[in-house]
């Protein structure tokens, strides 16, 4: 059995867009998702957010604009035969002018987020080339060492979504020690089919972070149950979900039957929760999962003080 | 002082333009200067149609998003 890594993961800053994570060169106007700070490319510290070059293309625009009203402005002054037309001309131009200005930048952030999208689309062979470049980074950077490797997966898998690097990012978190203090995640990590990495890791989330094992990782070890038993440790993957489950009433409510099934091989603090639930909501039978949590506790449980002072 | 070199110019200007355009008689420069002005009023109006049709039809934060993950993940679909 390979050895686990103990890691210290580099901060995730999760953004709102996923346009956010983008950046581009100034200079070779090259895209990158990465945290670097000169572009791979050409070199230069040119690097900026895809949302300021957007800012500078929409300024740039509105600052043509304005040139083009000056212009016309000069050549209504050029052409004035008094002082009194001059003086006219100026400032009928310059309020003009000045209204335009005050227009631009009410729709300054409009502009911005069109100019993005020009940006974007414009682009897209140059995006596209980027995020080649970026995942020849991380293979080369997972030959070396493996969790800059999986820093650099996870935040190229901010804007690629497919089951590829979800899948190698998995590989990478089986070589880590996982502790309870790590950014860890298991929504974006979902897969489609049935990966026994996968499996092994939710059986350690649940462990180490069980608040991460929600409806879709309960739904995912439901669907390929026969398969995770046959792993090896594959009943305890599946009795560690079942005791994640049980800290909400919301996946007892859900998934009863599941839990009945693993009910017996919960760990003494698991089977507390669920007695607590059970006991607290005395009109639900849960599809036998009452039944069986009551028999269970006159097993083992029923001279226990933690049982008897729980409330 | 500043009125004498802005008529200098204006008249060197007007005696090039005359050639191409040959204005009337009467009262030709001040015309083109009121019909300078006037382009420039329909250059803002204009624009300002421009800009409102555009907010109009701007994209959302989430249409950005949308652009983006699909260039993204399009290209990675055709290579699987």
């Amino acid at each position: 059995m390979t050895k686990k890594k103990p890691v210290r993961l580099r901060p995730y800053y999760k953004t709102r867009y996923a346009y956010e994570k983008l950046r581009v060169c100034k200079h070779c106007r090259s895209f990158t998702v990465l945290w670097e700070d000169k572009c791979a490319n050409c070199g230069k510290q040119a690097l900026i957010p895809v949302m300021d070059q957007a800012r500078i293309n929409a300024k740039r625009s509105m600052q043509n604009e304005r040139l083009i009203a000056l212009l016309v402005m000069l050549a209504a002054v050029l052409f004035s035969q008094t002082f009194v037309q001059i003086v006219l001309c100026f400032l009928g131009g310059m309020a003009l002018t000045l209204f335009l200005w005050w227009f631009q930048r009410k729709m300054l952030e409009t502009e911005t987020r069109r100019q993005l999208d020009k940006l974007l689309r414009g682009s897209e062979r140059r995006i596209v080339e980027g995020i080649y470049l970026n995942l020849g980074t991380a293979s080369a950077a997972i030959k070396e060492d493996e969790q800059l490797g999986y820093e650099i997966l996870r935040e190229i898998a901010s804007i690629v979504h497919n089951d590829r690097i979800r899948l190698q990012r998995i590989m990478l978190l089986q070589g880590f020690v996982l502790r309870k203090d790590m950014e860890l995640e298991l929504e974006p990590l979902m897969l489609e089919d049935f990966e026994p990495a996968l499996a092994e890791y939710i059986g350690e989330l649940a462990k180490v972070k069980r608040e991460l094992i929600k409806s879709q990782a309960i739904r995912y070890v439901m669907i390929y149950e026969r398969e995770i038993l046959r792993m090896k440790d594959g009943a305890g993957i599946m009795a560690g979900v079942a005791g994640a489950a049980v800290r909400m009433k919301k996946y007892v409510d859900m998934y009863p039957e599941f839990i009945l099934r693993y009910v017996r091989q919960l760990p003494k603090e698991r089977y507390l929760r669920l007695y607590q639930l059970v006991r607290r909501n005395p009109d639900q039978s849960w599809n036998g999962l009452r039944d069986e949590v009551s028999a269970i506790y006159n097993e083992k449980y029923r001279w226990d003080p933690e049982f008897q002072n729980w409330e | 002082m500043i009125a004498a070199v802005l008529r200098l110019v204006g008249n060197k200007a007007y005696f090039l333009l005359s050639f191409i355009f040959k204005p009337p008689r009467k009262e030709p420069r001040i015309m083109i200067a009121y019909g300078c002005l006037g382009i420039l009023f329909l250059f803002i109006i204009i624009k300002i149609a421009v800009y409102f049709n555009r907010q109009k039809h701007a994209p959302t934060h989430e249409d950005l998003d949308e652009t983006l993950l699909a260039i993204a993940n399009r290209r990675r679909d055709d290579a699987s």
